[in-house]
């Protein structure tokens, strides 16, 4: 089959590769009918999350028709259109049963190799280096699924692949961070980034019952999808010299109830310890550019939420200082996907939420490169690129 | 460079001749473990750097760890494995599993569940029902490493103890505790083994270092166990695909 393979930073070619095969008695195959960028793959491409390998296929946002299963695969049948969440889950471990699926004990072949960075391993993910498990991803014309029957959800008639395809990863993450929020009647919640994860958190929050929605970021077009969209208020921290200023003066000096990062390691900044993070993370001293996260310590009230989405390393300079004074609440997480897609589903199905504009640029997978570069760049005022196999 | 390496990793505990051997050994290992990923090269090859670096710096912190891990509240070592010298390394590893205490003992014992726990590590099949195994380590090419194992104490839902037979280059006793955990947490399981390294007191300097290569197989085997127990199967990239071809190198769990 024809897969996207990593081959070394920034070094993104489509090859051929074996198809997969059912491996385990809970396996099944997809043939993959859409498949999409994420910015954490952004993190491996340039080189910041290590264990990867030449010849790895990436990608972890997806969805497929079932062409095969094991023999203890129960529930999902050949020729279901299914949606499957980034992480592997095995469903009867303590934790997939506590619905912190993406900490499943069972699903990391590679375990010894992340203990060591972790404490404990984490579920596996699909094509997201080796410590993560060495699953190969979905950018590909098939993917071998593991726990067919925990991690496979059947699509309800009438949705498109475009609505559909975001419940894998970008959807439940938003939503996991807008369920940390703890939200209220009469909050305020402000989103740092107004990429998929973060537009998602943003409508999330609404259907959660934010009062307010502040959507920060520095592209004009996505900070227009923010607004136009999902009726956020926004902020374009490029221009503004003081985003504290500007969300203590919005929220009449009491600042958001809630902050969310949906920005990560990779953050952009004006200021000083902007400076400061890139030379470090330029010469390997920190993997992190923590400016985003930062500034949501600071903005959010007393006593409020922070939910970090954001994916990070191991970041100096971390204000804990200000979270232990203000008292805040720290929620954090690698999406646990299986908890929250039927509450998306439903969600989509009744019209309340509508992922697919996210997908402002359609490719083959034989284009997908090119679609890394684009969403990579931020240009043609690209979301996402979805491939299509 | 030696002295300044010391200074940052700690005073000299290790001899001089010691070290050129730690450094020589230490450095094959590593080389091997990138040259051919595999669980066993590439923990040999973390225990290398760890050789290089006692070597360098006439510092081991892998003997001062492994004084802490034999000394956690586990029970008495078995009655068994006379022919092991007190001084031989002992292993330890714990995992919580989310099924009773009964069932867990059984497929420990049962021919089959031990088959597929320590299939990363070796071939075992028994010889006489599930009291006498045999066990070949994988990957131990020309001079294979083999033992014949028997169980010595058998006592349903709360442990299981084994021993080597005489006549293994490689004498070894072990066992595996059963215990509640909290709430629904299922079973606290422990395992610990001894072995008596090949080569007498140098073989047991070298086992020390390499300490961690044993505790990965050990916890390796309470993870494919867990996972065993709780899912039926065991997680795998066996088969896993990339530009690589079929396969991957660093699955530690080929084998079923
Ligand atoms: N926790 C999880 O399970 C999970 C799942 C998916 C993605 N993520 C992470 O979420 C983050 C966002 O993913 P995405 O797909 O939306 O990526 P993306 O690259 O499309 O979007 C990131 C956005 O952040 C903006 N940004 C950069 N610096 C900023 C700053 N200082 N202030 C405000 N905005 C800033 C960028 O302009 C961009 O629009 C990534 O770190 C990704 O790894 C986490
Ligand atoms: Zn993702
Ligand atoms: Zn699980």
């Amino acid at each position: 089959m024809r897969a996207l393979c990593w081959n070394g930073v920034n070094d993104l070619r489509v090859e051929t590769v074996p198809d997969p095969k059912i491996v385990n008695a809970r396996d099944c195959i997809l043939r993959v009918t859409m498949s999409t960028t994420c910015g954490s793959d952004l993190h491996f491409i340039d080189g910041y999350l290590p264990t990867m390998r030449q010849g790895d296929v990436i990608g972890h946002e997806f969805m497929g028709e079932v062409i095969e299963t094991g023999h203890e695969v129960k529930k999902i049948k050949i020729g279901d259109r299914v949606v499957v969440p980034s992480f592997v889950s095995c469903g009867d471990c303590w934790f997939c049963q506590h619905d912190l699926f993406s900490c499943c004990d069972n699903t990391n072949p590679n375990a010894q190799m992340q203990t060591p960075l972790l404490g404990y391993p984490t579920a596996g993910i699909y094509g997201y280096t080796h410590a993560f498990g060495g699953y190969a991803g979905s950018h590909a014309q098939y993917i071998r699924v593991p726990h067919a029957d925990v991690d496979c959800f059947v699509v309800p008639e009438g949705l498109t692949d475009e609505q559909v395809v975001f419940l894998s990863d970008a959807a439940p993450t938003g939503y996991m961070g807008a369920d940390f929020c703890n939200i209220h009647p009469g909050d305020t919640v402000a989103v740092w980034g107004c990429g998929g994860v973060g537009l998602m958190a943003q409508r999330s929050a609404y259907l959660m019952g934010a009062s307010r929605v502040i959507a920060i970021d520095r592209f004009p077009e996505r900070l227009a999808v923010a607004h136009d969209r999902i009726k956020a208020e926004t902020i374009n921290y490029a221009e503004t010299p003081n985003v504290l200023e500007a969300l203590r003066e919005m929220t009449g000096g009491r600042g958001p109830d809630a902050c969310i990062d949906a920005v990560g390691m990779e953050a952009h900044g004006t200021g000083m310890d902007y400076v400061y993070d890139r030379a470090k993370q330029a010469i390997r001293m920190e993997t992190d550019r923590g400016t985003a996260l930062r500034q949501a310590i600071m903005a959010c009230r007393k006593g409020g939420n922070l939910s970090i989405l954001g994916v990070y390393g191991l970041m100096d300079k971390f204000p804990i200082g200000v979270i232990i004074n203000k008292g805040l609440t720290m929620r954090t997480a690698q999406q646990h996907g299986q908890k929250y897609v039927p509450k998306l589903l439903e969600h989509t199905v009744r019209g309340e939420l509508d992922a697919s504009f996210l997908a402002t640029h359609r490719f083959s997978l034989e284009d997908s490169p090119k679609g890394y570069d684009m969403f990579k760049h931020k240009t043609d005022n690209i979301l996402r690129a979805v491939f299509v196999p | 460079m030696s002295d300044l390496l010391a200074e940052k990793f700690g005073v000299q505990n290790v001899g001089s001749l010691e070290r050129v051997a730690s450094v020589a050994l230490g450095s094959f290992l590593l080389w091997r473990g990138i040259k051919k990923p595999s669980l066993w090269s590439i923990t040999a090859a973390v225990a290398g750097t760890g050789l290089v670096l006692r070597g360098a710096t006439g510092h081991c912190s892998v003997c001062e760890a492994m004084g802490i891990d034999t000394s956690d509240g586990m029970p008495v070592a078995a009655k068994s494995g006379k022919s092991i010298s007190p001084s031989a390394p002992e292993i330890v590893s714990a995992q919580t599993i989310g099924k009773s205490a009964g069932e867990l003992y059984e497929l420990w014992r049962s021919p089959e569940g031990l088959r597929q726990i320590m299939a990363h590590f070796a071939d075992v099949t028994p010889l006489e029902g599930p009291t006498v195994t045999h066990w070949k380590v994988k990957g131990s090419g020309p001079l294979p490493v083999e033992w014949d194992s028997e169980l010595t104490v058998e006592q349903p839902g709360q442990e299981l103890g084994w021993a080597s037979k005489p006549g293994t280059m490689l004498p070894n006793e072990g066992s595996v505790y059963f215990s509640p955990a909290p709430a629904d947490r299922g079973t606290e399981v422990r395992v610990r083994f001894r072995f008596e390294p090949p080569l007498g007191a140098a073989g047991m300097a070298i086992s020390k270092a390499l300490g961690f290569v044993p505790k990965a197989i050990a916890s390796e085997s309470l993870r494919r166990f867990k996972a065993l127990a709780e899912t039926g199967e065991i997680p795998t990239v066996a088969g896993n695909v990339s530009g690589r071809g079929v396969s991957d190198a660093l699955g530690v769990s080929h084998a079923q």
